[in-house]
């Protein structure tokens, strides 16, 4: 009998940490992972890397780009057809519920464009990424960029 | 992996598998006889006119791209100089990239030679005339093209993704596709190498 209370008070006990888990660990927002920018020499443009992962409970739809750091920002997507690779522009890309998307190279990236001061290895770079929800409402969530080296 | 034994460790037993298995399968495409010998005409990153004598006696690797491209010919680039620095050392000298810009418009000397370095220095930064580089990409049936200009005078470039691989003598061999990992395409340089 005292087993059984005993264990009934340690599910409770564990469900009440999970419960304060969940609730501490998990805001309503999106959250992002290996935010980086992989360093290439000279003035040209610079791509950013990350995975994203929507925790809302509805879709969001990121929308643009910028930083203080960079000329402009756009959303590209390398794209290969019949061995020839191009780079197109996205409009938006969107996050459904509780998934995530994966900007990495060889497909979707941040091209960021005009560094107006020279980047070096380690630095840290703000990013301001724009998301709209389905009822049009912007926000804005802004992210530090880790600059690594472009050779693994 | 941060962790650099692991990493290592992980390398060692890459390549301990990769020399087991001395198939004579490639990991990229056999095209052996079905394109021409390595012959250019195109000016290097000092503003010389090279041909393919003056890179003669290594396997090459050829291919086409853009310093302002950030993603994919970084990333192939990366590939490949991982790939060389997976072989042994003594042989690392044997293999030669030919990065050829199809950009001449923004990709001076100045920038092939930041670009390609970034790669280290089996990695050499060439470009020419539209002619010169129009006779090499229709010698190897590719094709390279610009997109419209936009409000700040950039404009896109389109280019093949592959890489050709000659063998020492200039004979072409094989073509590797961008989706080949670094290991794989030691893998097909180590044998290259031998003949
Ligand atoms: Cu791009």
């Amino acid at each position: 009998m005292q087993r059984i209370t005993l264990s009934i008070l340690a599910i409770l006990l564990l469900a009440g940490g999970l419960a304060w888990v969940w609730l501490v660990d998990a805001p309503e927002t999106v959250s992002i992972d290996q935010a980086r920018i992989r360093l290439l020499p000279g003035d040209g443009p610079q791509a950013g890397y990350f995975v994203l992962q929507n925790n809302t409970r509805q879709a969001v739809r990121l929308q643009s780009a910028d930083s203080p750091l960079f000329n402009r920002i756009m959303l590209h997507q390398t794209r290969i057809r019949d061995g020839q690779s191009q780079m197109d522009h996205l409009q938006g890309v969107e996050i459904t519920a509780g998934d995530s998307i994966e900007f990495a190279p060889g497909g979707m990236h941040l091209m960021m464009v005009g560094a107006n001061q020279p980047l070096e290895i380690g630095d840290l770079v703000p990013v301001t990424l724009e998301f709209s929800d389905k009822d049009n409402q912007a926000r804005q969530l802004t992210f530090e960029f880790i600059v690594v080296p472009i050779t693994p | 992996m941060k962790n650099p034994i692991l990493r290592l460790a992980i390398l060692s037993f890459t390549l301990f598998t990769a020399a087991c298995q001395q198939s004579a399968e490639w990991h990229g495409k056999d095209i052996s006889g079905l394109m021409p010998d390595l012959q250019f005409e195109l000016v290097n990153d000092r503003g010389e006119s090279v041909n393919e004598a003056d890179y003669a006696g290594k396997v090459s690797l050829l291919f086409f791209g853009f310093t302002y491209c950030p993603d994919i010919c970084p990333t192939t680039l990366a590939q490949l100089a991982a790939a060389i620095r997976n072989l042994p050392e003594d042989v690392q000298q044997q293999v030669q990239v030919l990065f050829i810009s199809v950009d001449p418009a923004r990709d001076n000397g100045e920038r092939l030679s930041q670009y390609a370095g970034a790669f280290g220095e089996q990695v050499a930064g060439l470009s020419g005339s539209q002619e010169q580089l129009q006779t090499l990409t229709r010698r190897y049936r590719v094709t390279y093209g610009y997109g419209e200009a936009d409000e700040n005078g950039d404009y896109n470039v389109s280019h093949s993704s592959a890489v050709f691989a000659f063998d020492n003598t200039g004979r072409v061999r094989l073509l590797i596709r961008e989706d080949l990992s670094a290991a794989q395409i030691a893998d097909d340089l180590q044998k290259l190498l031998k003949g």
